[in-house]
């Protein structure tokens, strides 16, 4: 019985010691040769014309691809990335109901585990329906199935002629979603549009009136022409002055650019103001020097004075030959212009006890819109820095306000809803805190 | 009898042991069926884990998080820093910095799996769940996703190494085991193919996506790193012939993001946004790495002084003299060549507004929250400079990245979310101006519809920056927008690429020069000597690669 026991005992430990042997991989008993063999491909689901990846190994030898269906791909038509990668398109005529994709060399071949299904595009609805108008930068979408195998959408440009958006263009390509943004240069008028699918089906959108956005026009950086001659800067005595009327419309960030030639080695010219000769200094300190011209930027403390009086230059050692008025203006084109950021409000108030309060008129808040940010900005930040967005009635925090806002070292700030706008509208808005002071309020839109 | 038991005992115990390979696996640990058909905390997670890989934190401990240490950017102030091997010799195949190796191979590895395995992602046992609709959609960008990562670890791997194996599938230890070097050509073409035929399948933007998860691979950052990965492609480290059609093919990649930014809704932004608490939301962003608050890098870049700094990455005074003056575009290095007297002069006074953003001068009021702000002292003796240990070695700290309202002090400390920039718009500017600059032999070449100067001009024009334009042509050119590079993209760790994919190491990177100020505020320069070998322009593969693959060979030098 001992020795039958030991005879065992022998013999597992014989199994045990192959076992071992077979886990030891460096041991060189598993081979890197994988032979030929499909793991995967993508995607599963594919039209004709679809671009495809094949994983595997051993495609080093492989001369056909077959879909299912018999239809082959051969060499010629794909392209091999690697031992383990094919690229390849899929080709029209593979069987509806799909199969396994196969892959073959001279001597052998190697099916998928995994089927191949094709792909079926088909719109089942827009975003908007016949008749309806779409405007110019909104996004349109397209609902129904297969929808990733979208390739192109079709309108009329401006002129009129076909403006294809490639997908690359479209917002996103979903299967059951594809949108896309219509483009800003499109045909104004009614007109029906066309979908094209990889496999070169196409589809009809209906006919939808195309038009500008409701607010119609747009920003457009305009230059005017203040003074053009020749104004020459030979002595302190040397002036030359822009009447206000060419600055009616000037705005803050305008720049004023002043093109001169015949510079001396004494050249110094200088903005200064019209009525007391004094240098101006908001427009001289941030003047900037480029080959040929100089400038300086209107800031909003300046435009008051240049409305009512003007620009005056003196100097030394150069010769004016042209000034420019340089802004970013609103063209209109029968809408209505774009909110803009406002100065809501601009006086400092110290925050250094709990009674420190402000309070912002509602009438502050008329243009507000939902998504707007309200932010303040802040200096003498103390470690006791509490801000807070407050009701103008019962003092309570506003936590609407309160649980987005957002902190940084310069200013705080939170978001416009939809909940808080009628109050925000009609009451106004608090600020309460500790340890901080409000410089300006901002409402941004 | 007692001995047969106790060797079977050992033996039983032995078998678990020795099947299990602790060293290296192709496999991800996770239970498959578990994987595949949980969404939130398994098939989501398995992206995410792919996602996290991006992040590249080799120096993160001990080099303060950036590669500009070992260019001609910084110094790092402790000579304990990990980055100093590059620039000491101590860099070499046995000491390889592998990490992008590892966790490139790592991720392609999840990624490969995971596009294997997604056809059995099966989640509809949890329709009735509130989120299904939304893990649906989800669901559905995965394996893009997934495509994008694997492309993006190319692009490291290829950078890093030029040739490496081209892994596209899971493999057995024995196949990952005798994988050969794929020709860089032949990878940034697998790039570029990824791209294609991913890139319209990805949204523009998450913004309008169910959960509005930011941080994701858009369509946009596929094109970036398809039009990154051709400008390498072109330079001449991978293009040794100079052929102008690869120029070409990265300008047109190029222009292709600059022509669609605006319907993409990115826009150039304020410099000084680019990083700090909201960065993650710039619309100049195209793919960057958000993270969550902390203030272990400000303790990393804060001056000596400072409590809790360490100095960290110090800007030189060969980045410095990059930085031209607004008045005439004249440099630094032009204008004061050799020594300065700050008492009498102010030679950062007029210069381009990047400057005062990038680095921390002698004199500036540094960190900017209220409990720390002070002074920094920089001059020999002062108390943010030698002789304490581990002041700057450089005359200058760093201020970009570095967010001046982190408390540090032992108390009281304050936290901020970081955002590392991976592409974002303005970079696309200057590749463009580079690609077409080569492709036409002209920076006043408008065949593209931009010429190059144009393109830079766009950056320099910004109204946060509002710098002299651009006119030159020829090697003026490219000496300036070598400069505009640097200045524009610095501490973005594009320097350390840049010089290598350009080839000129020796020229950037063998001596660098700081600034010494002594007690009477005299700033002097003094030229630091530093190891390069032409071996640098790829790294070794690391030796313990080597060792298991014969067929792995190694780069040139190593």
């Amino acid at each position: 019985m001992k020795k039958i026991f030991k005879f065992f005992g022998l013999i597992l430990s014989m199994v045990l010691v192959g076992a071992l042997a077979s886990c030891n991989k460096e041991g060189g008993s598993e081979s890197a040769d994988l032979g030929l063999h499909i793991k995967v491909f993508f995607p599963t689901k594919v039209v004709a014309g679809q671009p495809m990846t094949i994983n595997g190994s051993g495609f080093s030898d492989v001369t056909e691809v077959v879909f299912p269906g018999g239809v082959t791909v051969a060499k010629s038509g794909f392209e091999l990335v690697s031992d383990e990668m094919i690229r390849v398109k899929a080709p029209a005529g593979i069987a509806a109901d799909g199969g396994p994709l196969t892959v073959r060399t001279a001597d052998e071949e190697a099916a998928s585990e995994v089927s191949l299904k094709v792909g079926n595009p088909v719109i089942s609805g827009f975003s908007k329906q016949a008749g309806e108008s779409v405007e110019f930068g909104e996004v349109f979408y397209i609902y129904g199935q297969d929808l990733e195998f979208l390739s192109s959408v079709e309108l009329l440009d401006a002129e009129g002629n076909t403006a294809v958006i490639p997908e690359s263009m479209f917002y996103r390509k979903g299967t059951s979603t594809v949108g896309y943004k219509i483009p800003m240069n499109t045909f104004e008028g009614t007109f029906p549009g066309k979908v094209k699918s990889l496999d070169g089906k196409t589809f009809d959108i209906p006919e939808l009136t195309y038009a500008p956005p409701a607010g119609g026009g747009h920003w457009e950086q305009k230059e005017f022409v203040l003074f053009e001659g020749e104004s020459v800067f030979d002595g302190w005595s040397a002036t030359l002055v822009i009447g206000p009327a060419k600055f009616v419309d000037v705005v803050e960030g305008a720049v004023i650019r002043v093109y001169y030639k015949d510079k001396g080695s004494d050249y110094l010219p200088i903005f200064k103001h019209v009525s007391d000769w004094n240098d101006w200094s908001a427009l001289q300190d941030i003047k900037k020097e480029y080959d040929g011209f100089f400038e300086t930027t209107v800031p909003a403390d300046a435009i008051d004075e240049l409305k009512s009086d003007g620009l005056r230059f003196q100097g030394l050692g150069f010769t004016i030959t042209s000034v420019i008025l340089s802004q970013n203006m609103w063209i209109d084109e029968g809408g209505e212009e774009p909110q803009k950021e406002e100065t809501i409000w601009d006086t400092e108030a110290v925050f250094d006890s709990w009674s420190a309060t402000i309070v912002i008129d509602a009438a502050k808040f008329a243009k507000a819109k939902d998504g707007n940010t309200i932010r303040v900005f802040i200096k003498d930040k103390g470690d006791d820095y509490n801000a807070i967005f407050k009701h103008v009635g019962d003092w309570n925090d506003w936590t609407e306000f309160q649980s987005i806002k957002k902190d940084t070292d310069e200013y705080f700030e939170s978001t416009v809803t939809e909940a808080v706008l009628e109050e925000l509208q009609s009451s106004g808005l608090r600020f309460q805190g500790l340890g901080f002071t409000i410089v300006e309020v901002h409402l941004i839109p | 009898m007692k001995l047969d038991r106790i060797f079977l005992f050992i033996l039983a115990c032995l078998i678990p042991a020795a099947c299990a390979d602790l060293d290296y696996s192709e496999e991800n640990t996770r239970d498959e069926e578990w994987t595949y058909e949980y969404f939130e905390n398994g098939i989501k997670n398995m992206v995410f884990d792919l996602y996290a890989q991006v992040y590249n934190n080799e120096f993160e401990n001990n080099s303060a998080y950036f590669l500009a240490g070992a260019t001609d950017e910084a110094m790092y102030a402790l000579e304990t820093g990990a980055v100093n091997n590059y620039v000491n010799g101590g860099w070499s195949a046995a000491n390889p910095y592998s990490r992008t190796w590892s966790k490139c191979y790592t991720a392609i590895a999840d990624a490969n799996m995971f596009l294997e395995k997604f056809d059995q992602a099966d989640i509809t046992e949890w329709q009735y769940n509130p989120d299904y609709r939304i893990w649906v959609q989800q669901l559905e960008l995965f394996p893009y996703e997934a495509r994008f990562l694997r492309a993006y670890f190319y692009f490291e791997l290829l950078r890093s190494y030029g040739d490496v194996p081209l892994v596209t599938t899971t493999l057995t230890n024995a196949q990952a085991n005798s994988v050969t070097r794929t020709p860089a050509d032949q990878i940034v073409k697998f790039i570029v193919d990824e791209i294609d035929e991913i890139a319209s399948h990805l949204p523009v933007t998450y913004q309008t996506e169910v959960n509005s998860e930011i941080g994701r691979a858009t369509r946009v950052a596929a094109y970036a790193l398809k039009a990154r990965t051709l400008l390498y492609a072109a330079s001449p480290l991978f293009n040794t012939s100079n052929d102008k059609s690869k120029w070409a093919k990265a300008a047109e990649a190029c222009k292709f993001i600059l022509d669609n930014a605006d319907a993409w809704g990115l826009k150039l932004s304020n410099y000084g946004s680019l990083w700090g608490h909201d960065a993650f939301y710039n619309p100049e962003l195209i793919f960057g790495l958000g993270r969550g608050d902390f203030n272990s890098f400000e303790m990393a870049n804060y001056p000596v002084g400072v409590e809790n700094g360490s100095s960290g990455n110090c800007p030189t005074q060969s980045f410095v003299d990059q930085y031209e003056y607004q008045d005439n575009g004249e440099t630094f290095a032009q204008r004061y060549p050799g020594s300065i007297d700050l008492r009498t002069v102010n030679p950062y006074e007029g210069l381009d507004p990047r400057f005062a953003l990038t680095v921390v001068r002698n004199g500036d009021e540094w960190p900017t929250n209220g409990a720390q702000k002070k002074a920094i002292e920089i001059f020999r003796g002062g108390f943010n400079a030698a002789p304490k240990y581990g002041a700057t070695p450089t005359g200058y700290y760093l201020k970009k990245y570095v967010d001046g309202a982190c408390v540090t002090t032992a108390d009281n400390q304050t936290t901020r979310r970081h955002t590392w920039i991976l592409f974002r718009l303005g970079e696309f500017y200057l590749d463009y101006a580079e690609a077409v600059y080569n492709a036409t032999g002209s920076a006043n070449n408008a065949a593209y519809g931009l010429t190059a100067n144009e393109a830079i001009n766009v950056l320099r024009k910004r109204a946060s920056v509002n710098m002299p334009e651009f006119t030159e042509d020829g090697e003026a050119w490219v000496a300036r927008y070598e400069r505009e590079r640097m200045v524009e993209l610095a501490f973005e760790n594009h320097r350390f690429w840049d010089v290598r994919r350009w080839k000129k190491g020796p020229q950037y990177f063998r001596t660098i020069q700081v600034a010494e100020i002594s007690p009477s505020l005299l700033l002097t320069r003094a030229t630091v000597n530093r190891q390069w070998d032409d071996k640098y322009y790829f790294y070794p593969i690391p030796m313990s690669e080597l060792k298991k693959n014969a067929n792995l060979a190694q780069n040139p030098g190593w």
